[in-house]
């Protein structure tokens, strides 16, 4: 939400998960209400580009947190960052780095922005920190990924309609084994 | 590992059947990240630890897995 700094009249507010109808909103289950329950929570504070007209917010588990029997899908725009027109709240960009999460794995960590050359270019970062210690950097203005970033087969469960594959950065450093 | 533990992975599914799993639990979460354009690092602080982790049979019921560190580790 944007709030007038002087007055506090709203300016604009964005749902992190989308109403049915709207754009997303084929990533939840149509014949239940799990949407109006459904996560996205942004943890920590969002970062600014003024220049771009940007502000990124990055955002949290779905909900019930281990439910995914509840919610077949991929969930948007939970664990997802987000770049939103600073003025009109509007979605410019988004990726979501986990799909239909049942691990409670935010991307809480605040997101970095940061300019620098990468193949002799520059380039305008952003960089988000998934829950697992994978790091994700974005083109900040388009979102386009600048690291390869691979969709991996990852285990199944029938029951927790799990997601095919996760998103994994090829080469990236991670904590953990 | 604990006699009666099963050893996982971090995306293993959590399922309510399983009530003795094991995972190397990973946290990046909250803490703030830094980047030094003198070193072109970015900085981040994060841990990793084995963990106990189950889950209720009933999605809604209560707000998540029961958790804790596995006795004796």
């Amino acid at each position: 939400m944007a709030l007038d700094a002087k007055t506090g009249r709203e300016l604009w507010s964005f749902y992190t998960v989308p109403a049915p109808g709207e754009p997303g909103s084929e990533t939840w289950p149509p014949n239940n209400d799990v949407w109006k329950y459904g996560g996205g929570a942004v943890w920590t504070f969002p970062v600014v580009d003024r220049d771009l007209g940007l502000v990124y917010v990055q955002t949290g588990n779905a909900v019930p947190p281990w439910g995914g029997e509840l919610r077949a899908g991929d969930n948007l725009y939970t664990c997802s960052v987000l770049a939103l027109d600073l003025k009109t709240g509007k979605l410019r960009w988004y990726k979501q780095l986990l799909h239909h999460d049942i691990w409670e794995a935010d991307v809480s960590t605040p997101l970095v922005l940061y300019d620098t050359s990468i193949g002799g270019r520059t380039r305008m970062v952003l960089a988000a920190m998934r829950t697992d210690g994978f790091l994700f950097l974005m083109d900040r203005a388009t979102g386009e990924f600048l690291q390869r970033v691979e969709e991996r087969a990852v285990k199944q469960d029938a029951q927790l309609k799990t997601s095919r594959t996760q998103p994994f950065p090829v080469g990236a450093d991670r904590v953990g084994p | 590992m604990l006699e009666g533990f099963l050893l996982g992975c971090h995306y293993d599914p959590i399922l309510p059947d399983v009530p003795n799993l094991a995972v190397p639990y990973m946290n990046m979460r909250f803490s703030p990240m830094s980047y030094s354009p003198q070193t072109g690092h970015l900085y981040g602080t994060g841990c990793v630890y084995p963990f106990w982790i189950r889950r209720p049979d009933r999605p809604w019921l209560g707000f998540g897995p029961v958790v804790g560190h596995i006795p004796g580790q």
